[in-house]
């Protein structure tokens, strides 16, 4: 079926320039501002001329001058979305904008109707999908056919004109335009989803259009029974004495009614109309009514904005069904809930010829195979695209499959911190989560933990793999590892990690999260928390006192059971000091006051959140130091 | 005109027969016949595709549908079926857009320009002339003469996705005069959409080309029933041209040679064919009445001469007159003349490759030649301008004047430009066929009027080169006229009120001796072609070919 092999981009928003070669579906995913949306607008420029904007100035990209681009920005540090799009440079330093913006689309598996009406423009495709421009192509090559977008500024006129032609023989430099017909981009089975209300027998409805590609005659011959019967009750209206009288003493004042025609007219001259008469207009007033509970019909409008868009879902879906069409959306799945958008984007994925979804939710790119999930990211402001390569192995397929388990979550953030396993993730991002209000947690600096294992399967091997899929979608990557196992074996397995890491944060020597959570803190604090493991139906190794022995059997047993967060919840409640009651004062002097953490957590995070920065410009290898455990202490 | 079918006629809209063969007379109405039925062919394919799109709809299932069906129609002139189709619109109505008319040559470019892009014919192709020819200094890579074409694309139909292209476009093919192809021509007929239908227009009668191309109708006719399904539906000989059956009745007689033939003379009586002598000069004043006294009761005419030098001049001799008319057929010259005026433009405004006396050269020798492997003497004076005094100061009086004209800036005077390039005729010196220069001339003031919106020159040169193509392989219809002139051998297929057929008395018929079995085709053809009144204007001593006719008219 139908589908883009490659978009082309340049200057067109925020992309200064794009080559994609989409793998089967594509779904865009990645940090704010990165380009999700852009995307989706370029295609549809070029693909649906129902669907797209009409053109505006600041679609043609702009930058600082080179001088004003050099300087580092924080882009990545950035919170929300769009959130730092609308603030201008100082009004003081012009920005460069671009002459024209283009977009240009391959397209290839043209359905035969297509083919012909493309007809003088077809070229043959090379395997990595782009439209072969020798003289000398493979004559069993499949065919495609370019079609492109360009809008450029008139400075003068200070307009803007925009152009669809087929770019194997036009040539922008020259004004020349070998335009694609509307009527051509009408045929393509492009659908754009959230683009309207559904239900709608309005023309260019989906509803209609698919009404019209069942049975064309017979909606002809339904709506015209609309427009006759709504004639003949508009007729009945007109000449109901309520409307009459009334229609008289209007014509009667000052003798109205005798000096408007040719000869006086009274009421029965005077019709109505429903609209101008056409059953375009009747239909474009219909609004569709649905009882869905006991509250009886009610406008769609009424029902809220979720059931429009599953509404407006299935009727793409039914579109896209016989067809195979191109599915184009837009942030697809924020009104959905998060089971209703991934099965939705699923059934999307299926049954269209090529879907192009934009999406800020990991449920939706679950839907999808590693390798068509397009990240998008911002390195020191430029826009660049990151896409998993095709698996050739079987252990490349395992990998690529832990990217929906590990990370897909992150898919959002700009850095992922790879752990050797999840109780690190648990460990870590229990200790993150007290972090505010009194310093930032590690979200604020943009970066994702992620476990390289789901349990049994992690350790210090799997963080290279999760790192090298990360870096390959874009991620800038932290590894934390343990350093519990000293020896030749373990320096080789550190230096793969540190290959496949921008920066490593290596925990001290023999220190594992379980130490890394005692480390440091008084013997008497973690006797008493480690008491809480009795609440669990487990012994409590340090019930016999606190010695560096029993903390290391502690370590052991929190390991085995997996207990880390209840030991670590009581472990907080130790750390913090006790309340002194302030009477009135007591809340305001509580909130002043900073959470106590156990030393080495909070180093690890503060180390992570340092090197999470992708301006770090630090040592490779973080080492963390060991922490002193507070002496005279005793149990 | 609304268009009945008749007898016979309904039998070729009805038919589904995988080959048709149809015979017909001139004036039995053939190819509007044909018209209707692609216009049913392409009803019944659109039903079918209706019904299973909504099938495909039903199910629920997806289903690769093929694309709505379209008619080649071949012909070996695009005007005279663009003629007719202009007169029967009605018949094809809005389908219009999927009845594709192309001439041989002409389908053949336009297979080339799609496909050989990318195997082994790099943009940009170009039509090289015979003109041309004899002038370039070597055979660039990426010019491909007329008589390449069809071999070139032959050889890209043997492309699997070539022919899978055109198998999917086309679900019916026409062809027009079909007992003319040659064998290159019917090979290359094969292989459009081999699996398509055909419908063979023909009539052996009107092959007027057997000598010249090598061919023979009869045998071709029986080669086209040997095709598998074929069948043949002959059309009645009542001409719809001239449904009283004078004419056709006597061009029958003389096709037959039988000048006594009761036909001949009834003809005449009845004023219906008639002889005009001329003793001195060409025939021109002649003929300039009789088109006079045609054009003022309305009536369109057709004027035939023998050879294209006899057109040029006769369309001169016209346009000296003040008669707007058409020239027919005269693609060369036309498309040297655009090259040859982009030359003088690129020239005027100082660019680089004008080439301005090579392109002169050929436009001369397009409009002068009379062999196609010799250069005429003007032609090459135009390259070496010191051999011909005269010539080399009218060049140098057009350099000047063309610098002249866009002085005080760029393209601040474009419409002087226009009018010095228009003129320029005169200073070429070429005895004949300022018709051609000035209808080029036309294209140029348009191109200058787009390059004085802003176009850039390299814009309207590749448009103008495009034309030049275009006329080359003869997919252009010059501006309609209801005075036409052509060379005999492109009256097939025309038709007007009143014909005028000019014959000189230096013509050249071949070998052929009486009872001229080719040569009386001809007769046939151009007695047939006038609804009203044939007018045949004869010098002194007219051709043994035509002579006893002359007589029989007298």
């Amino acid at each position: 079926m139908v589908r883009v092999t490659r978009l082309l981009i340049s200057n067109f928003r925020g992309w200064k320039s794009l080559d994609l070669r989409p793998r089967d579906h594509v779904v865009l995913a990645g940090v704010p501002r990165a380009g999700r949306s852009d995307i989706v607008e370029a295609l549809a420029r070029v693909l649906d001329p129902d669907a797209a904007q009409s053109p505006r100035l600041s679609d043609l990209h702009q930058e600082l001058p080179a001088e004003q681009a050099d300087a580092p920005q924080d882009d990545e540090l950035e919170l929300g979305d769009d959130s730092g799009s609308g603030l201008a440079p100082c009004e003081t330093e012009p920005l460069a904008r671009a002459d024209f913006a283009e977009v240009e689309v391959t397209l290839t598996d043209l359905d035969p109707a297509i083919e012909q009406l493309v007809d003088g423009h077809l070229q043959p495709l090379d395997p990595s999908g782009a439209a072969v421009e020798s003289d000398e192509a493979d004559p069993t090559a499949p065919q495609c056919v370019r079609i492109a977008y360009r809008l450029s500024y008139d400075s003068e006129a200070e307009t803007l004109e925009s152009a669809v032609y087929y770019p194997d023989r036009s040539n922008p430099e020259t004004g020349q335009y070998i335009r694609v017909p509307a009527a051509v981009r009408r045929e393509l089975p492009v659908i754009t989803l959230n683009a309207s209300v559904p239900l709608q027998l309005r023309a260019g409805g989906s509803l209609r259009r698919y009404i019209e590609e069942r049975d064309a005659k017979a909606a002809t011959a339904a709506f015209e029974v609309l427009r006759d019967a709504v004639s003949d009750a508009v007729t009945a209206l007109s000449a109901d004495p309520a409307i009459t009288e009334a229609v008289d003493a209007v014509l009667a004042v000052g003798g109205t009614g005798t000096r408007l025609g040719d000869a006086p007219i009274s009421a029965t001259d005077v019709g109505f109309l429903a609209e101008d008469g056409s059953v375009a207009a009747l239909l474009r007033t219909l609004r569709a009514s649905l009882r869905l509970d006991t509250a009886g019909p009610l406008a769609l409008a009424n029902h809220g904005s979720t059931v429009t868009a599953i509404l407006s879902m299935a009727e793409a879906m039914l579109l896209a069904n016989v067809p195979g069409a191109i599915v184009l959306a837009d942030d697809f799945g924020d009104q959905l809930d998060a089971a209703t958008a991934e099965h939705l984007a699923s059934l999307i994925r299926n049954r269209s010829g090529q879907t192009w979804l934009s999406t800020r939710r990991p449920d939706v790119a679950r839907a999808f195979e590693p390798t068509e999930v397009v990240r998008l990211v911002r390195h020191n402001g430029a826009r660049t695209h990151h896409q998993l390569p095709q698996v050739r192995d079987r252990k490349e397929l395992v990998a690529h499959r832990q990217l929906h388990t590990q990370l897909l979550p992150a898919i959002t953030a700009p850095a992922v911190a790879v752990t050797e396993g999840p109780h690190d993730v648990a460990v870590l991002a229990a200790a993150n989560r007290r972090y505010p209000p009194a310093k930032l947690p590690l979200s604020a600096f943009g970066v994702r933990l992620v476990a390289a294992g789901t349990g049994g399967d992690g350790g210090i091997d799997q963080v290279p793999r999760i790192a090298d899929l990360a870096k390959q979608l874009g991620f800038h990557v932290v590894g934390v590892i343990d350093r519990d196992k000293p020896g030749p074996q373990t320096s080789a397995q550190v230096a793969k990690v540190q290959q496949a890491c921008d920066v490593v944060i290596r925990l001290p020597e023999k220190t594992a999260i379980e130490r890394a959570m005692t480390a440091g803190v008084a013997y008497s604090q973690l006797a008493t928390a480690s008491s809480v493991l009795t609440a669990f139906g487990e012994t409590d190794p340090l019930a016999g006192g606190a010695t560096e022995e029993t903390v290391t059997r502690l370590g052991d047993r929190l390991h085995k059971k997996g207990l880390h967060e209840p030991f670590l919840d009581a472990l907080y409640q130790e750390l913090q000091p006790p309340l002194v009651d302030q009477g009135e004062d007591a809340s305001e002097a509580e909130e002043e006051q900073p959470v106590v953490h156990p030393p080495l957590l909070e180093a690890i995070l503060d180390a992570i959140a340092l090197a999470a920065n992708p301006a770090y410009s630090g040592p490779a290898m973080i080492d963390l130091p060991d922490v002193a455990r507070p002496t005279g202490d005793a149990a | 005109m609304t268009y009945e079918a008749q007898g016979a006629q309904q039998d070729v809209i009805d038919s589904t027969a995988p080959v048709l063969v149809v015979l017909g007379g001139a004036g039995t109405g053939k190819t509007t016949t044909a018209v209707a039925a692609a216009r049913r062919h392409l009803d019944r394919a659109d039903e079918k595709l209706a019904l299973r799109r909504q099938a495909a709809q039903r199910s629920g299932r997806r289903t690769r549908l093929p694309a709505p069906e379209r008619v080649l129609f071949l012909s070996f002139s695009r005007t005279a079926v663009a003629q007719i189709l202009d007169r029967s619109s009605g018949v094809i109505g809005p389908l219009a857009p999927r009845l594709e008319i192309a001439t041989f040559h002409g389908f053949a470019w336009r297979i080339i320009t799609s496909f050989g892009q990318h195997h082994g014919y790099p943009a940009p192709q170009t039509v090289l002339s015979e003109a041309q020819r004899l002038f370039e200094a070597s055979t660039t890579g990426s010019g491909l003469t007329y008589d390449d074409l069809l071999p070139v694309a032959n050889r890209l139909l043997a492309l699997e996705k070539v022919r899978d292209h055109y198998s999917s476009r086309y679900g019916l093919v026409i062809c027009d005069e079909f007992q003319d192809t040659d064998d290159q021509e019917w090979q290359f007929l094969q292989r459009i959409a081999p699996a398509a239908r055909r419908i063979l227009l023909g009539d052996a009668n009107q092959c007027i080309y057997a000598g010249f191309k090598k061919i023979d109708a009869d045998a071709r006719i029986a080669t086209a029933m040997l095709l598998s399904g074929a069948e043949k539906i002959p059309l009645p000989p009542i001409s719809w041209r001239d449904p009283s059956g004078t004419l056709p009745a006597a061009a029958e007689a003389a096709l037959r040679r039988d000048f006594a033939h009761p036909a001949i003379r009834t003809a005449a009586d009845g004023g219906r064919i008639s002889v005009t002598d001329y003793t001195s000069g060409h025939g021109h004043a002649e003929v300039i009445d009789l088109v006079r006294a045609a054009r003022k009761n309305g009536h369109t005419v057709a004027i035939f001469t023998h050879t294209n030098q006899a057109t040029f001049s006769l369309s001169d001799a016209l346009r000296v007159e003040g008669m707007v008319h058409e020239l027919v057929g005269l693609t060369e010259a036309y498309g040297e003349a655009l090259a040859a005026q982009l030359a003088l433009l690129k020239f005027a405004l100082d660019l680089p490759g004008s080439n301005v006396l090579r392109a002169l050269a050929i436009y001369v020798q397009a409009t002068e030649q009379k062999k196609r492997t010799a250069r005429v003497p003007l032609a090459n004076q135009m390259l070496a301008p010191a051999t011909n005094s005269v010539l080399r100061n009218a060049l140098k009086r057009l350099a000047r004047d063309l610098r002249d004209a866009v002085e005080g800036g760029e393209h601040s005077d474009l419409t002087r430009l226009a009018e010095v390039i228009t003129n320029a005729y005169s200073t070429v010196g070429a005895s004949r066929g300022q018709e051609t220069w000035l209808q080029a001339a036309r294209q140029t003031r348009f191109a200058l009027t787009k390059l004085a919106d802003g176009a850039s020159i390299a814009a309207v040169e590749q448009e103008m080169l495009r034309a030049r193509d275009d006329a080359l392989v003869g997919t252009v219809t010059a501006r309609r006229a209801p005075i036409q002139v052509m060379n005999l051998h492109q009256t097939k297929g025309r038709e007007a009120d009143v014909t005028i057929l000019l014959l000189g008395s230096d013509e050249y018929h071949g070998s052929e001796r009486e009872p001229f079995p080719t040569g009386s085709k001809l007769l046939y053809v151009v007695m047939t072609r006038a609804r009203k009144t044939a007018h045949l204007v004869v010098p002194d001593l007219a051709h043994p070919l035509w002579r006893p006719l002359v007589a029989a008219l007298r």
